[in-house]
């Protein structure tokens, strides 16, 4: 029973996404709506493999300066929600306009530091930085601060210093919900990244975009958005393939959970 | 026995708006086995968290073999009503804990706490996580825990009581056998007279909060204990004279 369930929760979806693509493609064979406006899936793939080296090329300029942002902001995020986790003082000091950042559209900053600071790829790493650091500081720092405060005690009682403290409890009790603004972020890099692209420069998925949809071959700006999205999964992927490796024992108990359930 | 571990002197403690703690004195002598005893949310945790040196208390003393230790972390071991094992940790590595904090290099952590697993019943289970353990194994490891960290001094609160009925039994009994092996001064704290009687040389009972000491019980019972003491009559009438001292306040 279990089992046809399992299935059918996969093969549902693909159903349905294959009953989408068919129309969508009907649309364009029955020129419903011309191809420049909307080009049916087939167009899009040719686009695809036709281009797939300039893709290739873009992609990994984008991927780049994602992951180098991504890896500033997971470092200097993860020290700053230590930091204000240990420093009750700072924390208040502080604490206020990090959420307050939080409302700021940090795309929006996008002319201006192309204003400062050209059009190479300081900017667009700066803005990944920027979209990044914000998930990962909060959910670390919520983290740090949902520990068991009986736990806590424990540790002092048996006298472990306050670095011990963070390595033994603090530090693997934060990891889920730091995994969890991990994942935030990982999506954003992608998308921060192509959004410093669209100001200018030279390279990268962004400017590849403006590019072609400026001679209006718009399968091939679609290819882009496939690219993206494709590349955003994939970091999600790694962000939880990681989650797991880091966490077995969530996934230990998740698994003899689930035994349980089936056994009943 | 004899020789004095640990003397608690007329200690006082008040929450802001809530006298928890009035006057509580006792004393816990070399390998012996005292009970805690007293109505729920009297302040017993609290008399533990002093004696741990968690709290500082308002007024009194904590003296561990005759040295001042008021607010002093680090000295006795304090195992909570939780069990409190770290999710994260394996069996083993729960167990050895208190030897890394302590500085221990870990293969010799690991190999001193696996001495005493099959004492604990805790054989074969090394590699397991806590969340894959019965609570009564729980609870096992976290006073394996609680031994590894200060084996002549341990302060158990309520170990037993979120496992059922039976596992509880089954923990007493076995509870019992192992501190013929060990060479520990216990403080227990439960609300169950009967597990008090069993386990304890001597029992100390709690007022109402603010807690004050209504009476120190000794327990004329000849070790080794059995469960069937339970119609033993020295059994049931210190049961009754403790009863007694509970229902008046
Ligand atoms: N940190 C604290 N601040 C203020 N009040 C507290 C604090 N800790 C405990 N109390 C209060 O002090 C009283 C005694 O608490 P304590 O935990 O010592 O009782 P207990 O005898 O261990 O109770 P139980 O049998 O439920 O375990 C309770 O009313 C509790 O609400
Ligand atoms: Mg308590």
């Amino acid at each position: 029973m279990k089992k046809w369930e399992s299935i059918g929760d996969k093969l549902l979806p693909a159903a349905a996404g294959m009953v989408f693509l068919i129309m969508w493609e009907a649309i364009g064979f029955f020129q419903w709506l011309p191809a420049y406006l909307l080009p049916p899936p087939s167009r899009v793939i040719q686009a695809l493999v036709n281009d797939a080296g300039l893709l290739l090329r873009h992609g990994g300029v984008t991927l780049m300066e994602a992951a180098l942002g991504f890896s500033i902001a997971v470092i200097s995020g993860g020290l700053l929600a230590l930091w204000l986790d240990h420093s009750p003082l700072v924390r208040r000091m502080v604490y206020p306009y990090l959420i307050t950042s939080q409302t700021v559209p940090i795309v929006t900053l996008a002319p201006l530091f192309a204003m400062w600071f050209g059009f190479g790829y300081l900017p667009k790493v700066l803005i990944v930085i920027l979209v990044c650091f914000f998930p990962i500081t909060i959910s670390s720092m919520e983290g740090l601060a949902s520990v068991d405060k009986e736990l806590i005690d424990l540790m002092r009682s048996m006298g472990a210093t306050p670095w011990q403290r963070y390595r033994w409890v603090k530090i693997p009790a934060a990891m889920p919900s730091f995994f969890a603004g991990l994942k935030i972020s990982g999506t954003y890099s992608i998308m921060g990244a192509v959004i410093g692209e669209w100001i200018g420069g030279s390279m990268g998925l962004g400017v590849y975009m403006l590019r072609v949809r400026q001679s209006f071959a718009t399968d091939r700006v679609f290819s882009v958005i496939v690219v993206i999205v494709l590349l955003s999964i994939a970091v999600l992927k790694l962000i939880q393939w990681m989650e797991k490796r880091t966490m077995p024992w969530m996934s230990v108990a998740r698994k003899q959970e689930a035994e349980e359930m089936v056994n009943q | 026995m004899g020789e004095v571990k640990l003397e608690v002197q007329q200690l006082k403690k008040n929450y802001p708006n809530l006298p928890t703690v009035k006057d509580i004195s006792l004393v816990l002598k070399k390998n012996q086995f005292v009970s805690v005893l007293g109505p729920s949310g009297c302040g017993k945790s609290t008399l533990f968290s002093i004696i741990a040196g968690l709290i500082k208390p308002d007024q009194g003393r904590v003296l561990i073999d005759g040295i001042d230790h008021t607010h002093q972390t680090g000295r006795v071991s304090f195992m909570h009503q939780k069990d409190l094992l770290l999710p994260w940790k394996s069996i083993l590595d729960n167990t050895a804990m208190p030897l890394f904090l302590k500085g221990v290099i870990a293969k010799e952590a690991r190999e001193q706490a696996q001495g005493y697993f099959h004492l604990f019943g805790l054989d074969g289970f090394e590699h397991y996580y806590p969340d894959q353990l019965s609570g009564g194994m729980r609870q096992r490891a976290a006073l394996l825990r609680t031994f590894l960290f200060s084996r002549d001094i341990l302060l158990l609160d309520e170990p037993f009581g979120g496992l059922d009925a039976m596992t509880r039994q089954a923990m007493q009994t076995w509870l019992m056998e192992v501190l013929n092996k060990l060479d520990a001064s216990i403080l227990l704290i439960t609300h169950d007279v009967d597990e008090a009687i069993i386990l304890s040389d001597s029992i100390c009972v709690l007022s109402q909060r603010p807690a004050v000491v209504k009476g120190v019980f000794d327990v004329p019972l000849k070790r080794p204990r059995h469960l069937n003491l339970f119609t033993d009559a020295a059994y049931i009438s210190v049961k009754e004279e403790i009863l007694d001292c509970l229902r008046e306040s």
